[in-house]
């Protein structure tokens, strides 16, 4: 009996791998993208900023995901004059806030996207949507992505208090960006 | 069958939308979801997306569990 493999399949997943992680954070640009849910700017931007001080390093953008930065949906990827800014511009970049559904899969997914361009890339998450995080980064190609994981909600919780879990990610954050856990 | 909804529930209780366990079929659990919060409608991920994420959390009880169906309301 003769048997015939036909040689056609749906294209398999294309898996990613973490970009380079700087041995020092010492005179880095970090960059802060935010999807516009409630809170995560505050968070984030307090997080690059104390990290920064911490090593060295410099807040170099903050911006929105949507065009021109100037406008965010949390349900879409980054857009694409953003990336390319993201690219010029940083070093380093801190993402999210998944702590929705979707936001959690297109924060993870423009995480990728980063770093597969080279740029590390922190996925801010909570407690809540940590498993979202965590299967749809193995789902998308990068079961390892550089995932920081704060308290839930963000939203609704007073700035003393976000500045506080920001300031506390610190060590963490170090962590993420120069060994990749 | 011990097929525990309770993380996969809590998990969709956060952005606004009640699971509930409709059967289970070969090893396949099929469920249910309806809004019962919509203030952020764009915030619940496709079933496509979905299903793999509520398949590890149940696996945590069923390690059998071959597939999860979600019927989402919203689409046909």
């Amino acid at each position: 009996m003769t048997q015939i493999y036909l040689p056609d399949s749906a294209p398999g997943l294309e898996m990613a791998a973490l970009a380079t992680s700087p041995g020092s954070l010492a005179g880095k640009r970090i960059a802060v993208l935010d999807n516009g849910k409630p809170n995560a700017g505050v968070v984030m931007t307090r997080a690059a900023e104390t990290l920064a001080a911490r090593a060295g390093a410099e807040v170099s953008l903050v911006t929105k995901k949507g065009p021109q930065g100037l406008s965010a949906n949390a349900a879409v990827p980054m857009a694409r004059d953003v990336l390319e800014r993201l690219l010029a511009e940083s070093d380093l970049v801190i993402t999210g806030a998944a702590d929705c559904g979707s936001c959690t899969a297109y924060s993870v997914q423009d995480a990728i996207e980063l770093e597969r361009a080279g740029i590390p890339a922190v996925v801010v998450t909570t407690t809540m949507f940590e498993p979202i995080a965590t299967t749809l980064s193995s789902n998308f190609g990068l079961a390892g992505t550089r995932r920081l994981v704060l308290p839930h909600p963000l939203g609704g919780t007073d700035t003393p208090t976000l500045h506080e879990w920001a300031d506390a990610a610190t060590d963490q954050l170090i962590s993420l960006f120069t060994t990749g856990s | 069958m011990n097929l525990d909804l309770e993380p996969a529930r809590e998990l969709m209780a956060a952005d606004g939308i009640e699971l509930t366990f409709v059967r289970m079929e070969d090893e396949v659990a099929h469920l249910s979801m309806s809004v019962v919060d919509a203030e952020c409608a764009e915030c619940v991920l496709p079933p496509e997306m979905l299903e793999p994420v509520i398949l590890d959390l149940l696996r945590t009880s069923h390690p059998t569990l071959a597939g999860v169906r979600i019927i989402d309301p919203i689409q046909p």
